[in-house]
């Protein structure tokens, strides 16, 4: 699954640690879902949503949204 | 852990302080019964003692271990720990099994005696990589 997690938290001038304090995870944690090594749950997508002010289509993407 | 615990929280460190320790009392315990068992004859009654007490700490680390899971927030930090005791049980697992078949030869000691400690260091070693690899 890939994300735009990264870009969203370079508009607003945030660091990982930034992203992981407001999340309430470690920082480990958004550099694992940033570079794809972990896909986050549900629950997790939805508070990156809400932080971000957007829908969870426009954080993630899998293979098949983008052949769509 | 002590790449990783700059960046943990006080219930991670907390958690993994009293893990860590219990995992120290399972080695020390297990190392000292052994040598116990090995210098003197014991009966059965004793022997039995002696095996419940070496279980004990095991149990009690589980028990941390669960509860640990149970309050850790964070789900990526959870993911790595049940994946770090799964390569522990692996890897006694691998072992145990080869060594039952060439042991006498070319062992010098029980592998039943260092289960623990290969458990232990592999969790602990799969877990500091983990994190250090995602630094």
């Amino acid at each position: 699954m890939k994300n735009r997690l990264r870009v969203l938290r370079a508009e607003r001038n945030w660091s990982q640690a930034d992203l992981a304090q407001k999340l309430e995870v470690s920082r480990q944690s958004v550099n694992a879902i940033e570079t794809g090594k972990f896909d986050p749950s549900l629950p997790l997508a939805f508070r990156l949503a809400r932080l971000f002010e957007t829908d969870i289509e426009s954080i993630f993407s899998d293979d098949f949204t983008q052949h769509e | 852990m002590a790449i990783c615990k700059r960046q943990l929280s006080a219930y991670q460190r907390r958690s993994m302080r009293s893990i860590e320790t219990m995992m120290g009392i399972c080695i020390a315990l297990n190392i000292l019964l052994q040598a116990v068992l090995e210098r003197h004859h014991l009966n059965l009654v004793t022997r039995w003692g002696i095996a419940l007490l070496s279980i004990a700490p095991v149990i009690a680390t589980i028990l941390l271990v669960a509860r640990y899971l149970r309050g850790e927030k964070d789900e990526y930090l959870r993911n790595l720990v049940v994946e770090s005791i799964l390569w522990g049980l692996g890897i006694v697992l691998i072992a145990d099994t080869f060594f039952s078949y060439v042991q006498p030869d070319s062992f010098p000691i029980p592998i039943g005696n260092i289960s623990l400690d290969i458990f232990v260091l592999t969790v602990s070693g799969r877990l500091e990589a983990m994190l250090w690899r995602n630094q």
